[in-house]
């Protein structure tokens, strides 16, 4: 739900701000709202506690309007009514738009994901990037489209295990190229096994796979294949691959560590995608890691680029977090 | 040049009488003897305009309210005093940005207009009080 439609949402609310910004300085009891509202009791506690809830309301001694945070929910307001004005500038060639079936995400791209469409992960090693692309893998598999799984960090016997624990059964629609297996010289638990430093085959291996009309292919990392090949190489092939996918219909996600590498680099991968999804950790003494996922680039429709906390739940993934 | 309206003269609605910016509305309409509005077309255009701007003022803040209104010109080539002819435009401005909000902010709009005319509208739907007010003033123009 959208910050405007959620301040809204109900009679309650709108004639609460009515009232409120029209007496900015007012203090009201919870009998004062009632009386002067005339609305069902249960409407008034139910926006009550919203607007509590996002701290533009106090309560003590009596409700009262928290200017300071309403300055900053304006402002919010404005973001997002800007960010909706890009969904007039939506590009003709998109097919379509989809939701990602992930409430973090849809909630900040309302008109949802063009598709297809590249999409690029830039995350620090603290984020638990792998779970996104599961939660993505397992969302797109549960649409009843088929998924093709490029690790190069991770056996994809745990990657499945991990599909499977979000989806359900059914994990047979997921399509491996297991390229981690390869770099300890072990043999791959899937059918499909390439080294990364063999960005040909590499290549023919996930052509085949995009032929058979996968929705979407997922490349977790760039970054093995960054330091094994070396920038122009990698993003030769990313190129190639992109176009091909594009063609196809498939949408393209992709992860990269942003800290490990130049920011002429990192601008490199950035500008071939289409859309980025960024993820952050911050580390405090008293509070440990807190994690943060913004968008900060999406062609062709509408977004929040605000940053959003978000904790991983193992077995479901990624969730905003209520602070 | 009158439009009797013939709507029971309103009471007033609790809690919003201190939250309706009145400028420009009392001194364009006037009350006759059965309590019906006397409201010129022109008048009723502006102040319809000039009322949902103020409201949405109220609900969203001075600037949310602007850039809000910045939009509706820029997308719809809507400036508030043309939304009372063309409130369609102006409704669908407001459910793409607020969703089911705009529910809401549509009866609070009409509980502004009813304050304001004297009238009461509570029992229609947003487009067709705006309708009413301003179709009304063209038939007897």
């Amino acid at each position: 739900m959208s910050l405007a439609e959620r301040l809204t949402d109900s009679e309650a609310k709108v004639r609460i701000l009515a009232l409120y910004h029209g007496q900015p300085d007012a203090q009201l009891s919870i009998s004062d709202l009632r009386s002067d509202l005339d609305l069902p009791q249960r409407e008034i506690r139910e926006a009550l506690r919203d607007f509590l809830g996002i701290g533009l309301l106090r309560s003590e001694p009596a409700y009262f309007l928290d200017q300071t945070r309403d300055g900053e929910l304006q402002q919010d307001l404005i973001r997002e009514m800007q960010a909706d004005r890009l969904k007039s500038q939506e590009m003709p060639w998109r097919k379509s738009r989809q939701r990602m079936d992930i409430p973090l995400l849809d909630g900040l791209v309302p008109h949802g994901f063009p598709a297809p469409a590249s999409l690029l992960v830039l995350a620090e090693p603290e984020c638990e990037k792998e779970v996104l692309c599961q939660q993505v893998a397992a969302a797109v598999w549960a649409r009843g489209q088929m998924v093709i799984y490029a690790t190069t960090e991770q056996d994809p016997h745990g990657v499945k295990l991990a599909i499977s624990g979000m989806a359900g059964e059914g994990e047979e629609s997921i399509m491996f190229l297991d390229m981690f297996s390869p770099q300890g010289e072990i043999p791959s638990t899937v059918e499909l096994s390439e080294h990364p430093t063999d960005l040909t085959d590499v290549s023919i291996a996930l052509a085949k796979l995009i032929e058979r009309g996968a929705g979407l292919l997922i490349l977790d990392s760039c970054s093995t294949l960054l330091d094994l090949n070396g920038a122009d190489s990698t993003l030769k092939f990313l190129t190639s691959l992109t176009v091909r996918c594009m063609k196809k219909g498939c949408s393209l996600l992709l992860t990269l560590n942003r800290k490990a590498y130049e920011v002429a680099v990192v601008s490199r991968f950035q500008a071939l995608a289409d859309g980025i999804i960024e993820l952050k950790a911050d580390e405090d003494v008293f509070t440990g890691i807190t994690t943060y996922l913004r968008i900060s680039k999406l062609r062709g429709t509408g977004f929040d680029s605000r940053w959003i906390e978000y904790q991983v739940i193992h077995g479901m993934g990624f969730e905003k977090k209520e602070v | 040049m009158s439009i009797l309206f013939g709507y029971v003269k309103s009471e007033g609605v609790r809690g919003i009488d201190a939250s309706i910016n009145r400028n420009g509305g009392q001194a364009e309409s006037s009350q006759t003897k059965g309590g019906d509005i006397d409201v010129s077309p022109k008048t009723s255009s502006d102040q319809v305009g000039h009322m949902i701007k103020d409201a949405m003022r109220k609900i969203l803040g001075d600037a949310a309210t602007a850039v809000f209104f910045k939009i509706l010109e820029n997308r719809k080539g809507l400036t508030p005093t043309e939304i009372a002819n063309r409130p369609e435009d102006f409704s669908t401005l407001l459910r793409d940005f607020f969703g089911s909000g705009a529910d809401a902010i549509e009866r609070y709009l009409i509980l502004t207009m009813s304050h304001e005319f004297g009238s009461r509208f509570s029992s229609r739907s947003f487009l067709e009080v705006v309708h009413e007010i301003v179709g009304g003033g063209n038939e007897s123009g």
